[in-house]
């Protein structure tokens, strides 16, 4: 069942339209990420599903039920911000408490949601601590109890780990996913990293300047891109600009300045410039002293290594291979083969 | 001695420097001149005596104007506290040109002069005042209301004068709630009257003590206004203090009088201080 659904949604301050027409359906018990880079309107989205923005246009349904025009305060969500937003001058307790207690739980059962709704945020024993007592981490996880604490209907995040260092945010992104799959709630979580949003997501809308890019699968974004905006929003590639020579059913071949001839998917005119978008990993390398490329640079970064490399033709590209093969183990100077499979390479204009 | 404290030092030390020459080195000059007997005809006697303080402590004239002055500046406290908070709070939801407007007009008032201002009052308020001929003209009484010389002379008069200190710093108390907090009590079911109960009032509570202990010290101490509106009948410790030093001469008594009025409003504010800070942790 459709338990969110936002209709040809879109915001509008004087001439500059920051959100042009979201249709979005997002599924009862459901974990959607809205990602995009910064101004695309995807926290402008958030706010007004939670009804702190007031929409130019477009309607926003939560259960069937029309809410477009409803304050935030009648629409029974959960919103966890960026800045987390605890109020500072109430304990832990009673910042977890406050939407329990709108609600009109009182005594044994507001000890007993508030008790639960921080155990699942493993902070029980903080529950008589000042917010400012706290670290960020910590905080971030009372923004969480206190917004799930009155079952709402949607959960929504806004950033909720941006502000986090990369260990923390790790471990909160387990929580959270953790959390979400617990309680079956239906999550709306906005983000500009891309990791976050591929890694805890059901589906990715990806956004960009106020439209939606494409909605999928985290596997289907990123190895299907919808377009050149996605294809290269998603993953770290090498982009090579070249002219459209070859237009067939499905494929389009585009020759750069240096002759060389790519072949790929996409959508871009015959005759016109077009950009190939290739993913860094999907530029396949093996040592080889016969090879058509020689290693420039390699930097180690772990699990990974990136090779920049020069093709004799004069084209430079990335590569990055797991560290353990034996290409991760080339030098500057090495000679190598480099080769790329077709499906591989994204064409848009 | 660390580094950040030297410097700390070094920064406070003009605004030290200036205080101790224009404000403690006189307060070290009346507190002696306090202790002092003064003999009309023969001025101030050497020796020691706390007879000042004893005067003033068993007269029922000096503790009515003490009294008075401790209420009048409780009275314009509570009044631009009440007038001053709505205002600050439309002003801190604008934006853009309205907020600079409307910043520029509680402001306003500060560049008149003072006795232009309480001058302005006497006009409206007189007996044969614009207000008091309109309700005339109308009909609506026969002799005139005395609004001068007395209360509510004084007390229109500051709380008009004083509202603008209250204003600004309700909007910087204001100006400091997070947004988002307030956007959190409303996504947890808090319409705009419970968040502004629950949420933001409790967070501006520092702010309305700082502005109600401003407006209730510069209430206190203000002899222009008291002076104009108040007249020679509504008399107010400052005016009082004033008279003992310039016109009867009297240091002894005024300095006596000073102090104790300094003493008084010091025990009020402590007072107030703690009980703001039970209330906001009770909170």
């Amino acid at each position: 069942m459709a338990d969110l659904v936002l209709r040809r949604l879109s915001k509008r301050y004087g001439e500059h339209e920051v959100v042009a027409g979201v249709d979005l359906t997002v599924e009862a018990g459901e974990f959607i990420s809205l990602l995009g880079p910064s101004g695309c309107g995807k926290t402008t989205v958030l706010r007004m599903i939670a009804g702190l923005i007031e929409p130019t246009g477009g309607q926003i349904a939560i259960a069937g039920q029309d809410v477009t025009r409803l304050p935030p305060h009648k629409r029974y969500l959960g919103l966890v911000f960026q800045s987390y937003a605890l109020f500072p001058h109430l304990s832990v307790h009673d910042n977890v408490a406050f939407g329990l207690r709108r609600q009109g739980v009182r005594g044994a059962e507001l000890e007993r949601r508030v008790d639960e709704a921080l155990d699942l945020v493993r902070l029980g024993a903080l529950a008589q601590r000042m917010p400012r007592q706290l670290s960020g981490g910590q905080q971030q996880r009372v923004a969480l109890a206190r917004a799930i604490a009155p079952a709402p209907r949607v959960l929504l995040l806004d950033e909720p780990l941006s502000n986090l260092d990369a260990q923390l945010r790790a471990d909160m992104q387990i929580d959270i996913k953790r959390l979400q799959r617990e309680l079956g709630i239906t999550t709306i979580f906005v983000t500009h990293d891309q990791a976050e949003a591929l890694s805890l997501s059901d589906r990715v809308c990806v956004m960009s300047a106020g439209r939606v890019q494409q909605i999928g699968t985290p596997e289907d974004v990123y190895h299907a891109p919808a377009n050149g905006f996605v294809a290269g929003f998603l993953g770290r590639s090498n982009r090579l600009r070249g002219r459209v020579i070859m237009k067939s059913a499905d494929t389009i071949t585009l020759k750069l300045p240096d002759g060389t001839e790519l072949r790929g998917l996409g959508s871009a005119s015959l005759g016109n410039d077009a950009e190939a978008i290739i993913r860094h990993e999907a530029v396949q390398v093996a040592p080889d002293a016969a090879g058509n490329a020689t290693v420039v640079l390699r930097s180690f970064a772990g699990a990974n290594v990136q090779l920049v490399l020069r093709l004799d033709s004069g084209l430079e590209l990335i590569a990055e291979c797991p560290s353990a093969t034996a290409e991760a183990q080339l030098v500057p100077g090495m000679r190598a083969a480099v080769a790329i499979a077709s499906d591989a390479i994204f064409i848009a204009p | 001695m660390t580094r950040e404290c030297r410097a700390g030092l070094l920064l406070v030390s003009p605004l030290f420097l200036v205080l101790l020459g224009v404000f403690i080195a006189p307060l070290a000059l009346m507190l002696p001149t306090s202790l002092h007997p003064y003999v009309a005809g023969r001025g101030i006697l050497p020796g020691w005596t706390l007879a000042n303080y004893a005067e003033i402590l068993l007269d029922d004239y000096y503790l009515e104007v003490l009294g008075r002055t401790l209420m009048l500046g409780l009275s314009v406290t509570v009044l631009t506290l009440l007038l001053g908070y709505p205002l600050a709070f439309v002003l801190t939801r604008l934006e853009g040109r309205a907020r600079t407007l409307l910043t520029l007009l509680v402001v306003f008032p500060l560049l008149l002069n003072l006795v232009v201002r309480s001058f302005g009052w006497i006009t409206l308020l007189a007996n044969r005042g614009l207000l008091n001929n309109a309700l005339r003209d109308l009909g609506l009484i026969e002799a005139p209301i005395r609004m001068m010389f007395n209360l509510t002379g004084v007390l229109v008069g500051l709380t008009h004068i004083f509202l603008p200190f209250m204003v600004l710093i309700l909007v910087a108390a204001l100006d400091a709630v997070p947004r988002d907090a307030e956007a959190a009590s409303a996504t947890l079911g808090a319409g705009p009257a419970k968040t502004f109960a629950l949420v933001t009032l409790p967070l501006t509570i520092p702010g309305m003590f700082a502005g109600a202990v401003l407006v209730f010290v510069l209430s206190i101490s203000a002899l222009v206004t008291p002076r104009l509106l108040g007249g020679p009948t509504y008399r107010v410790m400052s005016t009082v203090i004033y008279d003992a030093f310039l016109g009867t001469l009297e240091w002894p008594a005024g300095a006596a009088l000073a102090f104790l009025l300094t003493a008084f409003a010091l025990a009020i504010i402590g007072l107030a201080g703690m009980l703001t800070r039970r209330w906001t942790v009770a909170a």
